[in-house]
């Protein structure tokens, strides 16, 4: 795959080598540089302003659905990162409404809102037993009309539609990670793992940013 | 000149004296004692010179060694990633997040400096790309690492930065397996970003007709270098320098998109049934996989021919134990795929012979010039 002007300049007698230049070194600090500022500023601009969501949970709200599909059942303990039963990718209404035009979606709200109570109705009995879990706050529903759901969005505390899933089987509940800061670690790995009979000691605030990304605000004991 | 062309020069220089060996052997031609002797140190100084400043093999034995040596700088490469990621992963819980951002930004910007090190202290490109692979991987954990810690969205554009530094990596240190990987990000890049626009979440949803779109593009962009190389010449120049690695790339992110659209049509976006899909893009790999290695053979790219005829096997491998396995004993199922395979031999048989028969004409022509 040569070209005659190449397999020329191979009979030409050598030149000396160029050192490479600074240019090249430079043009990849720049991209390393460009990178890590796009993400700072990213981060940065998520969490400004007042979130656009917040909700609120115990340790006893909490679901381990990897757990769930092993048979053992039991809430993931919380350790240096905390897995949330939800997926707190892309959330928004904007990101909602092409839920509902694009995506066959799940959705994850506060349970016993209206909209909520309405889809619930109309489940089949397997789907209610997927629904029918321990926790209090959160459910995820399956739905392929996920927008029969939106009603429920807000940024009240208690709801947040999370378009997540999307082309995963519906019965695969991915759970997403939420980072601990340093200051909540040892507070966060001081609650003890419960299971059914779960008495609630502790309260986790999760924010939800300007981009949607979510973010662990605060945890406080409960006396 | 380039470590490339000196490396091209010096295998052009031994293969020359090879053949002058065996001619001189058996009396066919010979250099008088000055001809030689000019000749023999007028190439020695070339080998000498190419060796001292790029690092070029002086013999047969010495680039078998070479392969070798870049064998195992790829692993060499992998095995540092996996030793710095595995040390992270060990000890990550015991950092606090601060140190685990430090650590995380400061890693490839150590990795960059100690690829520019051993670039100036080495003649030899397998340590530059080794340490150049590792600064890949240390960027690829710094922005997945960040992305981890603050929740971030997956988003294509990361593959973006990837591959701009890697294309920046392979552009200042010359080394092809560091541009096939950039290229290869930004495959990932332009069609996550489609999918992205096309109203779908990735990486959740894959739409495999995008990478096939991306991969079509940078295959032709050599053609497009070449069409438009009075604008911006020292870039289309690097991408017509470079040609077979986009080539490379381009081809095999086709190959992997048929593949994936043949065995997995439920991902297409096209609103036919998933059995129309499969015949289709099935035909379309069979069609690609031969008119791959017809130009790859016209081209005389063997990379090309490999990875053509490599795909073209495998495919058909593939496709013939989803469709008959299940229906045909076993021994059925074996002989005809023995029966195949002797075709397989006849077709290739016959390709050879007659690009055996058009390279004895072009022989002939060139004879036929010179003695008139």
């Amino acid at each position: 795959m040569k070209s005659e002007a190449e397999q020329a300049e191979v009979r030409q007698e050598p030149h000396r080598q160029q050192k490479p230049g600074k240019s090249g070194l430079v043009m990849a600090l720049v991209v390393l540089a460009l990178a890590n500022t796009g993400v700072w500023a990213g981060v940065i601009w998520n969490r400004s302003g007042i979130p656009t969501g917040e909700i609120s949970f115990t340790q006893c709200d909490f679901v381990d659905f990897t757990n769930d599909a092993s048979g053992s059942g039991r809430p993931q303990p919380f350790i240096g990162n905390l897995y949330l039963s939800i997926d707190g990718l892309e959330i928004g209404q904007d990101n909602a409404e092409r839920l509902g035009r694009f995506y066959q979606g799940y959705v994850a709200v506060s349970r016993g809102g209206e909209a909520w109570v309405k889809h619930y109705n109309s489940l089949s009995e397997n789907d209610r037993r997927w629904n029918s879990s321990a926790q209090q706050l959160l459910a995820v529903a399956v739905s392929h009309k996920a927008e029969e759901l939106l009603a429920d969005y807000g940024t009240d505390g208690h709801s947040a539609v999370l378009p997540a899933y999307v082309g995963v089987d519906r019965w695969v509940a991915q759970n997403h990670l939420v980072q601990v800061g340093d200051e909540m670690r040892a507070t966060l790995s001081s609650i003890p793992v419960q299971g059914e009979d779960c008495i609630p000691s502790h309260r986790i605030t999760v924010n939800w940013g300007q981009r949607y990304e979510p973010w662990i605000s605060e945890v406080v004991e409960i006396r | 000149m380039d470590r490339r062309t000196a490396a091209e020069r010096s295998q052009q220089i031994l293969a020359f004296r090879a053949e002058l060996a065996i001619l001189e052997q058996q009396g066919l031609a010979k250099f008088s004692a000055a001809e030689g002797k000019r000749v023999s140190g007028y190439h020695d100084g070339l080998l000498a010179d190419f060796s001292r400043r790029f690092d070029t093999d002086l013999s047969s034995s010495q680039q078998q060694l070479s392969w070798g040596m870049r064998l195992a700088s790829s692993f060499g490469a992998l095995a540092f990633s996996f030793a710095i990621f595995l040390f992270f992963e060990h000890y990550w819980d015991v950092f606090s997040i601060n140190l685990q951002i430090g650590l995380a930004t400061a890693a490839p910007l150590v990795a960059l400096g100690l690829s520019e090190l051993v670039e100036r202290r080495f003649a030899t490109r397998h340590y530059t790309g080794l340490a150049a692979l590792v600064a890949l991987a240390c960027f690829g954990a710094n922005l997945s690492i960040l992305g981890e810690i603050y929740n971030i969205s997956a988003s294509a554009n990361a593959f973006l930065a990837w591959g701009a530094f890697a294309l920046v990596l392979a552009s200042r240190y010359d080394l092809r397996v560091v541009l096939g990987l950039g290229l290869g990000c930004l495959i990932i890049f332009v069609a996550g970003t489609l999918t992205g626009m096309a109203g779908y979440l990735w990486p959740r949803r894959q739409l495999p007709e995008l990478y096939l779109l991306a991969s079509v593009v940078i295959l032709i962009l050599p053609l497009l270098a070449g069409l438009s190389s009075r604008y911006l010449p020292k870039i289309t120049g690097a991408i017509r320098h470079n040609r077979e690695v986009y080539a490379f790339v381009g081809l095999a992110g086709i190959y992997t998109s048929f593949q994936w659209l043949g065995l997995d049509a439920e991902q297409s976006l096209l609103p036919l049934a998933d059995w129309t899909l499969e015949y289709i893009y099935s035909l379309l790999a069979f069609a690609a996989a031969g008119l791959g290695i017809w130009l790859s053979l016209r081209q005389r790219w063997q990379l090309g021919s490999y990875l053509s005829a490599g795909y073209l096997l495998l495919y058909a491998l593939i496709k013939y134990a989803i469709w008959f396995w299940d229906d045909w004993p076993e021994y059925v199922f074996f002989l005809i795929l023995g029966i195949i395979a002797l075709g397989m031999i006849v077709f290739l048989n016959s390709l050879r012979s007659r690009l055996r028969g058009q390279q004895q004409v072009v022989l002939e022509e060139a004879n036929k010039g010179e003695l008139s």
